[in-house]
């Protein structure tokens, strides 16, 4: 039995004058990788690539071991996604929109999770899509990933424009779809927190190629936050350290191997957040990190 | 079975998004709609049977096109939702004929309402009456436009699949000059062309000696042009 839920190898796509370049890496099944990476960084393309919407893609995609083209119908039976925006006509309402879909899957179970969900959520599928707040609309498009109960769900920014609480219930719900452990999700968000919560493995995007792809407890394990007085820096110390920010107190960043500050006074550990993964790593000693 | 082709039809049919979406495609496909309908009509067309194509192509131009393809994630395969997309083509144009033959009947019917409440009375004889041997078109003139219907489905359908846009739209810009010149030119060659303006197009061509040679040469080109586009669909499609 294949043991990956995804894997991409060398995924390359354009979009305008942005390049995603030699995208590698594989989701286990029973896991959930968090994508991160700021605005523009590719998140969003490399997920429209991996889903076969960018006609510039170039290099492999296997869903649980098959590649889309070819095997539409049993990838797409097992595959939720839920985009940035609202996909579904705003006019509809969803107990309409449930009977479209409902004749491609097993109606009566299809139904069922649906009404579930929707309860869950509190949403109403008497009331236009147009007539949700973008919260609730966001919510529905997690609902309609989830009604086939599929294996591998792909969610590009799901948490953005939530409150607090619709984020936790959110969570809470991904968690519990979770339990079996064939099931795999891929997030892409900004809300480092939700990540910190839910996330298995971390995907760290910039500038089209992907920076680091591992587990997240060894990755947050493997940094170490750095702060140091400004009279300790020196230039060999600048150089290990990565994303270099200076202020008025002294330096901060990211350092791989904390062995090397330990003879020095003035400095300051302790381990990053994901955020602090964000922020400081796309830079190592003031160069590009590729 | 029946059910999924009616819900893929629905999927389709709601990934129709407004030109705001894409207001550059909005107005290519506008202007192209407009050149194609006033250039046919004029040629002598009836605008019933000019509407209900081009609008159609214009919806599955925007389906295929939109970013809201909510039937990119119905559970199936890549030929089915292609079969699909050449389908809702002919269908949409049977309804939008319908529905232009119900309105044009009701807007008649209001119109004639309104004179015989103003008037009191129809004037005696009325309308015209145009004797049916004289009103119908022959077997020729029937061949000409399903030909001509398939051609435009089967070569329409490939060019809005196109993902490139420039490729796209020259493509757009390209079939719709060959359409248009090809009936324009024609047409010049029909005997009773420009002498009698109130004659359709169809029953000119139904009265042309040389009616056969052209349904020959059309019918061939259309045998070469529909599997060459369905093939070119196929590929693009699965880019």
């Amino acid at each position: 039995m294949n043991p990956y839920a995804l894997q991409v190898k060398d995924l390359s796509a354009t979009a305008g004058s942005f390049k995603l370049q030699e995208i590698n890496f594989s989701l286990k099944k029973g896991r959930i990788m968090g994508l991160i990476g700021k605005n523009g960084a590719g998140k969003t393309t490399m997920i429209k690539s991996i889903l076969r919407q960018n006609p510039t893609t170039e290099g492999e995609v296997l869903f649980n071991g098959l590649p889309l083209l070819g095997n539409e119908e049993p990838v797409k039976r097992k595959l939720g996604i839920v985009y940035d925006q609202l996909i579904y006509p705003p006019g509809m309402k969803p107990k309409k929109l449930v009977k479209i879909f409902a004749p491609f899957y097993d109606r009566e179970a299809y139904i069922a999770r649906f009404d579930t969900l929707m309860q869950r959520f509190q949403l109403d599928p008497n009331k236009k899509l147009v007539h949700y707040s973008k919260g609730m609309q966001m919510k529905f498009s997690v609902v309609m990933a989830l009604a086939h109960n599929p294996d591998l769900v792909i969610m590009d920014e799901p948490t953005a424009g939530l409150d607090p609480v619709a984020r936790v219930e959110l969570l809470d719900c991904l968690l519990e779809h979770m339990q079996d452990e064939e099931k795999s999700l891929i997030f892409s968000t900004h809300i480092t927190s939700d990540l910190e919560k839910v996330a298995d493995d971390l995907t760290f995007i910039d500038e089209g190629k992907i920076i680091f792809n591992e587990e997240k407890d060894a990755l947050l394990d493997r940094f170490t936050l750095v702060s140091i007085d400004k009279s300790e820096m020196r230039d060999s110390i600048k150089k290990a350290l990565w994303g270099v920010k200076e202020s008025s107190f002294g330096f901060t960043g990211l350092v791989e191997n904390k062995d090397m500050l330990r003879d020095i006074s003035g400095v300051k550990t302790q381990r990053p957040t994901i955020e602090d993964l964000m922020i400081y790593s796309g830079r190592k000693g003031g160069e590009e990190n590729v | 079975m029946f059910k999924q082709f009616t819900a893929f039809q629905k999927m389709l049919f709601y990934s129709i998004q407004g030109p705001e979406a894409n207001m550059k495609q909005g107005i290519v496909l506008y202007i192209f709609i407009f050149i194609m309908i006033f250039s046919l009509t004029l040629t002598g067309f009836n605008m019933a049977m000019v509407l209900s194509p081009i609008v159609s192509f214009s919806l599955i131009y925007n389906i295929v096109n939109s970013k809201k393809r909510i039937y990119d994630l119905a559970p199936v395969s890549s030929k089915y939702a292609l079969v699909n997309i050449h389908l809702f083509q002919p269908i949409a144009a049977v309804i939008i004929h319908i529905m232009f033959s119900i309105s044009t009947l009701i807007f008649a019917g209001v119109i004639l309402l309104i004179v015989l409440i103003s008037d009191g009375t129809i004037e005696s004889g009325g309308p015209e009456v145009v004797p049916v041997s004289e009103s119908s078109i022959s077997f020729e003139g029937v061949m000409f436009i399903i030909l001509l219907y398939a051609l435009f489905w089967f070569g329409s359908t490939a060019i809005a699949l196109i993902k490139n846009d420039r490729l796209r739209v020259g493509a757009l810009i390209g079939g719709a000059v060959a359409i248009v010149g090809s009936i324009r030119m024609i047409d010049s060659i029909l005997p009773t062309a420009r002498a009698a303006q109130n004659i359709s197009f169809l029953h000119r061509f139904s009265e042309a000696s040389h009616a056969s040679e052209i349904l020959l040469g059309l019918g061939l080109l259309t045998l070469l042009v529909i599997p060459l586009s369905i093939k070119a669909s196929r590929k693009i499609y699965n880019t």
